[in-house]
């Protein structure tokens, strides 16, 4: 159980890995709030986990971004352990810029590509961990990357 | 206002609710509506032959009458009727002198709770919807032959935190025992899942009397998970009625009518509207300046008169959509709630927006109060249903500059316990003002203010040492208790109601019922805080910007400026008044805009 309290992978029994399947998420979210919400009062007091816990991890892993800090810190990443990347800095701005250009559906199709490789980076990076340590440095600049693109995605979505 | 203050640690008191009967009531603003279920079906209860009772309150020698005898006491002229009051619970909310033209209001500020005179007695919201819960509580009664004192009460799914609270506080005070108050399109919602067992995307459309919301529910096997809520607390079919008499005046020439006539005109307004649910040209004849006049307004012109209205419908919907994430194509339906939303011209303007007719299988006015009812019975005896809410608005607090934090975003699902760090701004700061604020926009100012109090013992720390640790914790209820806690020590501290600030449901109680003086006192009280934080914020500023002069190489000390400073410093929180501070605040502010300049 306390595990469970820690990770939000385990008390939606979800695979370790990224994306979080939405669907997957929400049906084990009923699951789960059918047994803890305060309405469904159950005569034993065995409370479970709390309902606003449930709520707390349902929002986060809606989002990739934190669905994948939760999955590194599982794997000991401190995800702002990182200098920020000049480089990542430069290409946030150009695609601010071809937003306010007006080419808004280009550049959210390009977004969701970015999402994609940058979770696919991580993905591997976590499943490399099973022989060898995490890259660090690395983990952690990409999952900087993907929180930019995924902030970016959600202000003009 | 439903901010509970306690302290760090100290448990909820819960009650649990006996398997009594429990009944559904929909508080509307034109009327009044009480359901009950069974645990199989579910009857709306006749009260005085009718299913509808109008939320019409009148005075008859110092007795209140409640319902239909007050509509009829209204209709024949009685001079002391209070209708629409429901419009006026929140008391941030502007606008009532337009919303109820006849009405004696007595001047008040922002903030304030609306007064007004019926006959000779001063009189309030919350004392008026009482009234209305109190006679449906004696009907309730009388109907099912036992006594009911448990109840789910339906609100407009936008209602601010404090309009909640006045509406518990009537209901307490009527005496029933509130189970829940749930979102009015939630309770219609329920109503069509459970009896038609559908499962997707579907978006309420409620459109009453005074209120307008909007709210996209998904129905997946019996769980109803509120998505996204919206919607505005004044606009509603009221506003038709308007728009008909604006036009009407200015067609036949009666801009100088006086307020009975005016109201006259309102209730033919209201005629029109709903003959033209019916047929393509509406007639009307009445009496107005001493000449007969014969109304006459067809459907195409009504459709035009209705333009603004319907643009207004059309952003909000984008708005809710957008928040949350999802296109007009996911919705599997529309469904239709509210009186008003028997308008033609909505219908077809919802036609257009989804590409498909909206359902109106729904029975506009019975099926809110139905699904309070059904989660009456859950709430009672349990449920194979669950209720997944969200806040309809955002949660957060104040910090430096008057700038809001937000801590919970609105349509967070609830119950949610979020807790922030904060830390101080001063060497050896030792206590913390903490102002709960309520709203979407960004500046305090522009917010709701729920409650103030302030968080002492801090130990003596070098400025931004300290942690402080604000936790907001939104019970399935919707109710919000905000605890703080400093962490260096490792003690808990005990948290203090600032005194004069009506925090809690007695101190309400009582500031409704003392003739609103301790409610004037709490406005000054928080004005002046308001007033003085915002001096002291641009005190720091300019000290900052002295000391900054002082520094540069060519060193001219800004005497002006400084004498300013110093004129202001003098100034204590307990000495000084409200108008003191706003001017130095704002003399400070200006002289310091113009040198910048």
């Amino acid at each position: 159980m306390s595990e469970e309290i820690h990770n939000p992978f385990t008390l939606f029994s979800l695979p370790h890995s990224l994306p979080v399947d939405q669907q997957v998420l929400k049906k084990r979210y009923f699951e789960l709030q059918r047994d803890s919400h305060p309405d469904q009062r159950k005569d034993s007091e065995a409370q479970s986990i709390s309902s606003s816990l449930i709520n707390k991890y349902y929002v986060e892993l809606r989002k990739v971004s934190n669905a994948a800090r939760y999955l590194l810190e599982l794997h000991e990443v401190d995800v702002n352990s990182a200098q920020q990347d000049p480089e990542m800095l430069m290409e946030i701005m150009d695609l601010e810029e071809r937003f306010s250009d007006g080419s808004a559906e280009d550049v959210l199709r390009d977004l969701d590509q970015k999402i994609f490789d940058n979770i696919n980076i991580l993905n591997t990076l976590i499943q490399s961990n099973k022989e060898q340590k995490i890259d660090q440095e690395k983990a952690s600049k990409t999952w900087q990357k993907l929180r930019f693109i995924d902030q970016l995605k959600e202000r003009y979505t | 206002m439903v901010l509970q203050i306690m302290e760090p640690g100290q448990a909820v008191n819960v009650d649990t609710a006996k398997k009594a009967k429990a009944v559904g009531i929909d508080l509307g603003t034109t009327h009044s509506l009480v359901a009950i279920n069974d645990g199989e079906k579910t009857k709306i209860l006749e009260i005085n032959q009718s299913t509808i009772v109008p939320s019409i309150v009148a005075l008859v020698e110092e007795e209140f009458e409640v319902g239909q005898a007050a509509k009829t006491l209204q209709k024949n002229g009685h001079k002391v009727v209070v209708s629409s009051v429901k419009r006026l619970m929140d008391p941030d909310m502007q606008q009532p002198s337009d919303a109820l033209p006849v009405l004696d209001y007595l001047p008040y500020q922002p903030g304030e709770m609306a007064r007004f005179k019926i006959g000779e007695r001063l009189s309030n919201p919350i004392e008026i919807s009482a009234e209305i819960l109190k006679y449906l509580k004696k009907k309730t009664q009388e109907v099912l032959g036992e006594e009911v004192d448990q109840a789910v009460i339906t609100v407009p799914a936008y209602f601010s935190e404090r309009a909640r609270g006045a509406t518990r506080l009537a209901a307490k005070l009527a005496g029933w025992k509130v189970l829940r108050l749930i979102s009015e399109p939630t309770a219609a919602a329920i109503q069509f899942g459970l009896n038609q067992q559908k499962q997707g995307l579907y978006l309420v459309f409620d459109l009453g009397g005074g209120t307008f919301d909007v709210s996209i529910l998904n129905l997946e096997n019996q769980v109803f998970q509120v998505v996204a809520t919206g919607g505005d607390t004044l606009m509603g079919g009221d506003d038709v009625d308007q728009l008909i008499a604006a036009d009407l005046k200015e067609r036949y020439g009666l801009e100088t009518i006086d307020k009975t006539e005016e109201k006259n005109l309102l209730a033919i307004a209201e005629d029109l509207k709903k003959q033209l649910s019916e047929v393509k040209t509406a007639e009307k004849n009445g009496h107005f300046q001493g000449q007969n006049r014969h109304f006459l307004i067809d459907f195409d012109h009504f459709s035009t008169l209705l333009r603004p209205f319907l643009s207004k419908i059309e952003h909000l919907l984008n708005q809710v959509l957008k928040s949350a994430r999802l296109t007009k194509s996911d919705i599997k339906d529309c469904l239709l709630v509210g009186g008003s939303t028997r308008l033609k011209p909505v219908q077809n303007f919802l036609e257009k927006y989804f590409g498909k007719k909206p359902l109106t299988d729904l029975h506009p006015d019975h099926v809110v109060a139905e699904g309070a009812a059904i989660q009456a019975r859950a709430l009672t005896h349990g449920s194979a249903s669950l209720l997944l809410d969200v806040i309809p608005l955002s949660l957060g607090l104040e910090t430096m500059g008057g700038i809001v934090e937000k801590i919970i975003p609105r349509n967070s699902p609830i119950p949610a316990q979020v807790t922030q760090e904060f830390t101080t701004f001063q060497d050896n700061q030792t206590g913390m003002s903490i102002h709960v604020v309520q709203g979407e926009r960004e500046m305090v100012a522009d917010c709701r203010s729920l409650g103030k109090f302030s968080l002492k013992g801090i130990p003596p720390l070098p400025a931004g040492f300290a942690k402080i640790e604000v936790t907001f914790d939104v019970d399935a209820d919707g109710l919000l208790t905000v605890s703080a806690q400093e962490k260096t020590t490792g003690a808990y501290q005990a948290i203090e109601v600032q005194p004069g600030h009506g925090l809690t449901t007695d101190e309400m109680e009582q500031m409704v019922f003392n003739g609103f003086q301790s409610a004037e006192v709490d406005m000054e009280a928080r004005a002046k805080g308001h007033a003085w934080v915002k001096l002291q914020f641009v005190l720091k500023l300019c000290q900052k910007i002295l000391q900054a002069k002082k520094e540069q190489p060519s060193g001219l000390a800004d005497q002006k400026l400084q004498a300013l400073v110093d004129e202001a410093a003098i100034l204590t929180k307990e000495h000084g008044t409200t108008d003191m501070f706003r001017e130095y605040a704002n003399r400070l502010e200006n002289y310091f805009k113009s040198d910048q300049d």
